[in-house]
């Protein structure tokens, strides 16, 4: 006999082999713009490819609201949750369930709900999946990476200011340690800091480079931000990460 | 619709197993499914029977056990059952229903402990669908 199995983790790698890759964008520190940043990096690579969006952050789901979408949901279906499509991207997050409710969840119930929500959203056949994360090196981003493996590469997002490199640095040297694909450090609301270059220089990590600050970003959607100098900042930093 | 997605899931996992332990059949599976995922055991059991002809489940007997399930409160101790919640989800209709169908650890966005009103709280027992375990059938030669 074989004993406690989950049968989500079968379902889970299927999934996957539908999925051609995983960007997955994380940052030590919270309020850095990281998931402005990933919402507009899947808009920007939806251009070329077939992207999706899953929103990993069960404390905090923000990706809802930056695509204009709070109140959309996913179809059901015999092969899995098929999520609502907003700028032609299929976007996941727990805030579909959860209805805009806090979710007072501990370690084991987070893995749970990432677990679920990975096993039963059917993004179908596409060439990227991106994936935000909340800010840290918690259960969300130890689950990621272990859900994810080989698949995956880790895009951090930090301020250039030192309160929130040396925490993020830190977050970049776990990945590391534990083997991960890291497409490098993007640097955002300021101007590109010498220190976190020359620090990704050490830790042979591809420092990315910055996007400016930008009062103007403040609670826009992904749609009103087409066009902006924000959006034609991450285009250039993402062609230097060749995700474009 | 769910129960389809978790037989898929269950034979895939099984599959998984069978190809790492290099046999090629199993006989019998026992699953374990919680009351809290709300799950509907006539169409997972047809899913079953449908999705497993021609996989290393196909001549296999299975088993379902339910659990009922259990919380416990963190701030307080109280112990207490899902039954005696239902009633907090019902004037969500099945937006809370189908949250929890889906994603049972969503629970803890929708109900409260009984006696102090804490969201913080345990899933003790009950929580989803678990493949309690299998005995492998026929070894690869």
């Amino acid at each position: 006999m074989t004993e406690g199995t989950d049968p989500r983790d079968g379902l889970i790698r299927r999934r996957l082999e539908d999925t051609g890759s995983v960007v997955i964008f994380s940052s030590g520190k919270g309020g850095v713009g990281k998931s402005t940043i990933a919402a507009c990096s899947a808009y920007l690579m939806a251009g070329s490819r077939s992207v999706g969006i899953l929103d990993m952050d069960i404390h905090g789901p923000s990706i809802p609201a930056l695509f204009g979408a709070r109140g959309t949901g996913f179809r059901e279906s015999r092969d899995g949750l098929i999520p609502a499509r907003v700028e032609n991207i299929p976007l996941m997050s727990i805030d579909m369930f959860a209805g805009g409710r806090g979710l007072p969840v501990r370690g084991a119930g987070k893995v749970e709900a990432l677990k679920d929500m990975l096993a039963i959203t059917n993004f179908g056949p596409i060439d990227m999946l991106v994936v935000d994360m909340p800010p840290g090196t918690g259960d969300e981003f130890l689950t990621a990476l272990e859900m994810f493996g080989d698949r995956c590469s880790v895009l951090f997002v930090t301020q250039p200011s030192a309160l929130s490199w040396n925490v993020t640095r830190r977050a970049v040297e776990i990945a590391l340690e534990m083997k991960s694909d890291i497409a490098g450090v993007i640097q955002n609301m300021g101007k590109r800091s010498g220190r976190i270059s020359s620090d990704c220089s050490r830790m042979h990590v591809p420092s990315l480079g910055a996007v400016g600050y930008h009062s103007s970003v403040g609670d826009r959607t992904v749609r009103e931000l087409r066009g902006s100098a924000f959006m034609r900042e991450l285009k250039k930093v993402l062609e230097n990460a060749s995700l474009l | 619709m769910h129960e389809w997605s978790l037989a898929e899931g269950i034979i895939a996992t099984i599959s998984d197993e069978c190809s790492r332990l290099s046999v090629d059949s199993v006989s019998d599976v026992d699953l374990s499914v919680g009351e809290l995922a709300q799950i509907e055991l006539p169409v997972l059991r047809e899913a079953l029977r449908s999705l497993k002809k021609g996989t290393v489940m196909s001549g296999c007997r299975i088993h379902i056990s339910q659990e009922k399930t259990a919380f416990r409160c963190r701030k307080c101790g109280r112990n207490w059952s899902f039954s005696d919640s239902r009633k907090e989800l019902e004037p969500l209709g099945d937006g809370g229903d189908n949250a929890v169908h889906y994603i049972p650890s969503s629970i803890n966005a929708f109900i409260s402990c009984p006696s102090c009103g804490s969201p913080d709280f345990d899933i003790s027992s009950g929580f989803g669908l678990r493949i309690s375990r299998f005995k492998p059938g026929g070894r690869r030669i």
